[in-house]
């Protein structure tokens, strides 16, 4: 996650936050408010803006940090190119996968994000997205020599969702999970990873989704999740597809989320 | 000491990374024995290989599938959501090694593993009839 550019003592907190213990929830807090002292005296401070929108999305704010990530999209223009970097990430982050998408073009380019945070962006929109296709051609589009575990593990995990006859049903999938997790989401990651035994191996996407809440509603919002998946999969003919085994939808706590990658 | 206990003593011990993962993995341990006493009891039988955690799983939501309320709908619930959920955690605790594996995560295993236990201790009586 980029650092904006901003003054220093905007640049100090924003840098505190983004290096919290994820389970330190009060001092995320307190960031807040002195976040938004600071913007009592400069409303129109667009990365003042961003920097809340982070301390919101670490306490598991989720509609406080829509209505002002929202209020934020209309003036989007007007972000120098570090806060629309980090606004983005915020957009996925919230489920707002389309505005992330779009915002895509104008982070692409020299001197911006590099080549591979891009497709590792869009790689994770088009799968966010429901939008296979791409997701499959952006795994089968990188070239031999730099294919890595994680290349290798994506496109066995192609085959599977190819095998199984499951991609024309991921934008529905994909819609089931936001209807559920709607107001709630402060973060998502995707884990493609493969696990080993005497019969081979099979890779898994696990696509954890965290929001703030105890363990029984989250085990209520799995089972809503559940629910949701089971019917589109058996209403399309797919009922014993193992989708849940291979594409497992997590809700975990916030303050479980790993630290953020800073670069 | 159950293996429950045994988890639950290392999560209170357990403050970085590495004992984090341990807890998960055992939590998931804890859990697939447990279950599989119950799976075998109803009839299945493991194969003795890494494919029996899956399978016993299967076996578990299968059983459960067209039941509505007690203890087929827990075994449902185990089968096709809870178990799953820990050993996809045990998965990232094992072969994710360069993403931080958190406290939070180690918790959210062993409040799996408790789940677990309580939704296998409210089928218990027909557990103990079974195997009996």
């Amino acid at each position: 996650m980029p650092v904006p550019a901003v003054d220093k003592e905007k640049a100090a907190l924003f840098n505190e936050l983004v290096t919290l213990d994820p389970a330190d929830l009060e001092q995320a807090g307190r960031i807040e408010w002195r976040l938004r002292a600071k913007l009592r005296s400069q409303p129109a401070d667009r990365e003042l803006q961003v920097c809340i929108v982070q301390a919101l999305l670490q306490q598991g704010k989720a509609a406080e940090a829509l209505v002002l990530s929202e209020h934020m999209w209309a003036s989007r223009a007007v972000l120098d190119q570090s806060c629309l970097d980090t606004f983005q990430l915020q957009l996925m982050s919230l489920g707002l996968y389309e505005w992330a998408l779009d915002l895509m073009p104008a982070l692409s380019g020299p001197g911006l994000i590099s080549n591979s945070q891009e497709n590792v962006r869009r790689l994770r929109l088009s799968w966010l997205l429901g939008d296979f296709d791409t997701f499959k051609a952006l795994v089968d589009g990188v070239p031999d020599h730099s294919v890595t575990l994680l290349i290798e593990n994506g496109r066995q995990f192609c085959r599977w969702v190819d095998d199984l006859g499951l991609g024309p049903h991921l934008p529905e999938h994909q819609r089931i999970i936001r209807s559920v997790l709607e107001n709630r989401q402060v973060q998502v990651d995707l884990k493609l990873l493969r696990e080993f035994d005497e019969e081979g191996s099979q890779a898994e996407l696990s696509q954890c989704i965290y929001v703030a809440g105890t363990y029984a509603e989250r085990c209520e919002i799995e089972d809503r999740l559940y629910e949701g998946l089971s019917g589109l999969y058996a209403s399309v003919g797919q009922g014993d597809a193992p989708f849940w085994d291979l594409m497992m939808p997590m809700v975990m706590d916030v303050t479980s989320r790993p630290p953020y990658a800073l670069h | 000491m159950t293996r429950a206990e045994e988890v639950r003593l290392l999560r209170e011990r357990a403050s970085e990374d590495t004992t984090y993962r341990t807890v998960a993995s055992r939590a998931d341990y804890a859990s697939f024995t447990r279950c599989m006493l119950l799976a075998q009891a109803r009839g299945f039988v493991p194969v003795r290989t890494g494919g029996d955690h899956i399978g016993m799983a299967d076996y578990l939501r299968d059983r459960g599938k067209h039941a509505g309320l007690g203890t087929a709908h827990l075994l449902h619930r185990i089968g096709a959501q809870r178990l799953p959920k820990l050993k996809r955690l045990r998965t990232f605790a094992d072969y994710d090694p360069h993403k931080t594996f958190t406290s939070g995560m180690a918790q959210e295993a062993v409040d799996l593993m408790d789940e677990i236990e309580g939704l296998l201790d409210q089928g218990e009586a027909e557990v103990q009839a079974l195997a009996g």
